[in-house]
């Protein structure tokens, strides 16, 4: 039987006009074809089957500082490559099947990006917490509470968080904290899917493109938050974008023409709907996000300068919605602190600093962590340039997509955002990196065994061992990044993820404290703290001043709280942070015991809270 | 490297055409999203305390609105048209709480009731509505593209 030759198209969704996938196998071949026909998705009931089995649950005392993967099964790590393989095995059949790349990329989402909710007992991450608790506020209240937090100048995702729990009639949203992390990043993989579709066309580059940033997202920034909403909401509108938009493609061959940019070839009313959409999309973004609009107008600038966005006015337009909120909308944000907020432009030394040298702090097992994310991040940028240096050698002069993949990294020349400016660089990076990283991948698909020159006999040997060898290195790629995005989106978990225990003990502190009490943690970044009574009881952390945590009983008597909370969590994070030993804060509560400043007046399991004496009454 | 098939896309969009299984899938939705826009509406004109009614009311949120408006344009490839539906729909919802916070005219039953019965309009269009047609010069060019 002859093997039927089959474009790359039919490995993806058809765009409007393409002929539906040709029926490539016929009646006499089907039984042929059958049985390896199969093996993806055996390889794919496999992984679920591993990661079910190796699952269970995993409490924050587990962790050390390596966090989550210490306390992982190797039935479970083996999921993730076994996973891989199939949709290796998937994209080397001819031809692929869409629907089953999908279902295996859904499959993915959910083991990447379910692994915590599945495993730890509460949502972790205290931010995610401490949004529940401003949207609250304003589900209760109507408003935004003004002169608070400068989270409260972008209310856009507070507000509809809000609007949905005071719809449903629920007193808040901590019901959605646990799994926001697969829906998000679920939304983004689709994002990122259309968004590759677009600039590739069904090619199985999209579906590896679509891989690479599902297993590349090292960043977290997917838990129940503003970013992780709009940066849904950005890459629609650059899919938007480059769908209806752009002209020639983000991926032509050939750089745009001198005489100006032409029209795309569409429809009018068509180039008009995705306007508005993107428009729609820009001015939802602008009260929502104080970085995510700046940065969609930021592409689209790229998209103009490279001569490839039709519309040159659109950026503007996103730039003014993003400017006009933050002159009038985020007022109480500025007004005061204006240094604050222009005083990193151009201050490039010191957002490396912060960026890199600020984050390498903490016990080896932190350090670690922060090495495999540089490794993750420095791996996706050596196959965006490969991909970039292939396209070149094919002739393909557009700079378009390696621009657009460098351009978030100008960022940093602007402001240091208290430290974060690289892992958002990377995070706006990452879609364009994945794209061009795809290139390099799709590669050794395209070799065909006995490929080569009749006369060549070696060629055609090397050329055979390449088309075997080749998906194996597709795989091997896939399968280490994703075992590091494991390791490193779990390498907080230690003081990050939260015990139940933790949870109870915020929810007594609630309980107890009246308007205009504090309620304080040792630490912010180790405590659901901040999920209810905003600006109703004045929620702290003592660590804010107290450095190191040296002298923590002292800091703890100054600060004076009405309610201290104390939890395992923190305790690890002062040991990975600060080295102290094991048990230190259990050593800070009999002090305060001691003193008889404090008393205990909660305890389960290893979380207490304790109320100063006059408090307590 | 595969590229967009700019040629046909050209000629499909100037004919208008769209492939015979998007209507059934179109009804497919419709009919999916009419019972969940349906049922969140129901629970809460009567007020239902459930958390299943939480959950609800973020899939229609997430979805419903969206799609209705999308499926308009006739957006493609799928995916594009399912990120585009689930980014306009909360776009809209960020909007439409963001002008309530700001006018302090807080009532978010009264807006998602609202919500859902524009909604459901739009998707009953979506069910009744004719089939749309491929064009038959469409597909012949289409089977001809060598590529």
């Amino acid at each position: 039987m002859t093997r039927p030759e089959v474009g790359k198209k039919d490995a993806g969704e058809l765009l409007p006009g393409e002929p539906p996938t040709p029926s490539i196998v016929d009646v006499g071949a089907a039984h042929i074809e059958f049985w390896p026909r199969l093996i993806a998705p055996a390889l794919a009931v496999l992984a679920a089957l591993l990661w079910l089995f190796g699952l269970h649950p995993v409490a924050p005392a587990q962790m050390g500082s390596l966090g989550l993967i210490t306390a992982l099964s190797p039935a479970l790590l083996v999921a993730y490559p076994v996973l891989v393989a199939a949709v290796v095995v998937e994209l080397t059949s001819r031809p692929p099947r869409p629907r089953l790349l999908a279902a295996l990329t859904a499959l993915a989402v959910l083991l990447v990006y379910g692994l915590q909710p599945a495993s730890e007992p509460t949502a972790r991450l205290s931010v995610a917490w401490l949004h529940t608790g401003f949207a609250h506020y304003i589900a209760d209240n109507g408003h935004a509470l003004q002169g608070f937090d400068a989270r409260f100048s972008w209310p856009g995702f507070f507000s509809l968080i809000a609007f949905i729990t005071k719809a449903s009639g629920v007193p808040d949203a901590t019901l959605l904290l646990q799994w926001a992390p697969v829906v998000l990043a679920g939304l983004a993989t689709l994002g990122m899917r259309a968004l590759a579709v677009v600039i590739l066309g069904n090619s199985r580059a999209a579906w590896l493109a679509t891989w690479l940033f599902l297993l590349a997202q090292w960043t977290e920034q997917d838990y129940f938050s503003p970013q992780a909403t709009t940066y849904v909401l950005m890459l629609a509108a650059v899919a938007v974008t480059a769908r209806y938009l752009v002209n020639p493609g983000l991926a032509a061959p050939r750089r745009p023409g001198p005489r100006g940019r032409l029209p795309p070839a569409n429809l009018p009313r068509e180039r008009l709907a995705a306007h508005a959409l993107v428009v729609l999309l820009a001015l939802a973004l602008a009260p929502s996000h104080q970085l995510t609009p700046f940065m969609l107008a930021g592409l689209l600038l790229v998209m103009v300068l490279t001569r490839s966005l039709w519309p040159g006015w659109l950026p503007w337009v996103v730039l003014i919605s993003a400017l006009v909120w933050f002159s009038l909308g985020a007022k109480d944000f500025w007004q005061g602190q204006l240094q604050m907020v222009v005083g990193d432009f151009g201050n490039v030394t010191s957002s490396v600093d912060q960026g890199v040298g600020g984050r390498f702090v903490g016990d080896a097992g932190r350090t670690a962590i922060l090495l495999v994310r540089v490794g993750i991040t420095g791996a996706v940028a050596l196959l965006a340039l490969a991909g970039w240096w292939i396209r070149r050698r094919h002739g393909f002069r557009s700079w378009a997509l390696p621009l657009l993949a460098i351009a978030p990294f100008g960022m940093v020349t602007v402001q240091s955002y208290g430290g974060e400016v690289f892992v958002r660089c990377y995070l706006f990076a990452l879609p364009f990196a994945a794209i061009l990283g795809a290139f390099v991948l799709e590669r050794p698909f395209d070799i065909r065994p006995g490929a080569g020159s009749a006369t060549d006999s070696l060629g055609k040997v090397a050329a055979s061992w390449a088309a075997r060898v080749a998906p194996a290195f597709a795989c091997a790629v896939l399968s280490v990044l994703g075992l590091a995005t494991v390791v490193a989106r779990g390498g907080n978990d230690a003081y990050t993820s939260f015990s139940r225990s933790d949870v109870a003990a915020t929810q007594a502190a609630y309980g107890l404290a009246t308007p205009g009490q504090t309620i304080s943690g040792l630490t912010s970044d180790a405590l659901p703290l901040g999920y209810a009574q905003i600006g109703v009881v004045e929620q702290s952390t003592i660590g804010n001043n107290c450095p190191d945590f040296s002298r923590i009983t002292t800091c703890v008597l100054t600060a004076a709280p009405d309610y201290l909370i104390v939890t395992p969590s923190q305790d690890i994070y002062g040991q990975i942070y600060y080295g102290e030993p094991p048990g230190w804060s259990g050593r800070l509560v009999t002090d305060l015991d001691a003193s008889g400043a404090y008393r205990i007046i909660f305890r389960q399991d290893d979380s207490q809270v304790l109320a100063k004496a006059v408090a307590a009454g | 490297v595969a590229q967009p098939p700019h040629g046909n896309q050209l000629l499909a969009t100037i004919k208008g055409s769209a492939p015979v299984t998007d209507s059934a899938s179109r009804r497919i939705t419709a009919t999916a999203l009419i019972a969940l826009t349906a049922l969140t509406a129901a629970l809460t004109a009567f007020d239902m305390q459930t958390t299943l009614r939480l959950f609800l009311t973020v899939a229609f949120v997430a979805v419903a609105p969206g799609w209705a408006a999308v499926d308009y344009l006739r957006i493609s490839p799928a995916s594009l048209t399912w990120i585009t539906a689930v980014a306009s729909g909360i776009s809209l919802v960020i909007l439409i709480a963001q002008v309530m916070v700001w006018t302090r005219w807080w009532h978010p039953a009264g807006a998602l009731l609202t919500l859902c019965g524009l909604t459901l309009a739009a998707l009953l269009h979506h069910l009744v509505r004719p089939n749309e047609r491929p064009n038959i010069a469409v597909r012949l060019s289409a089977r001809k593209d060598p590529r």
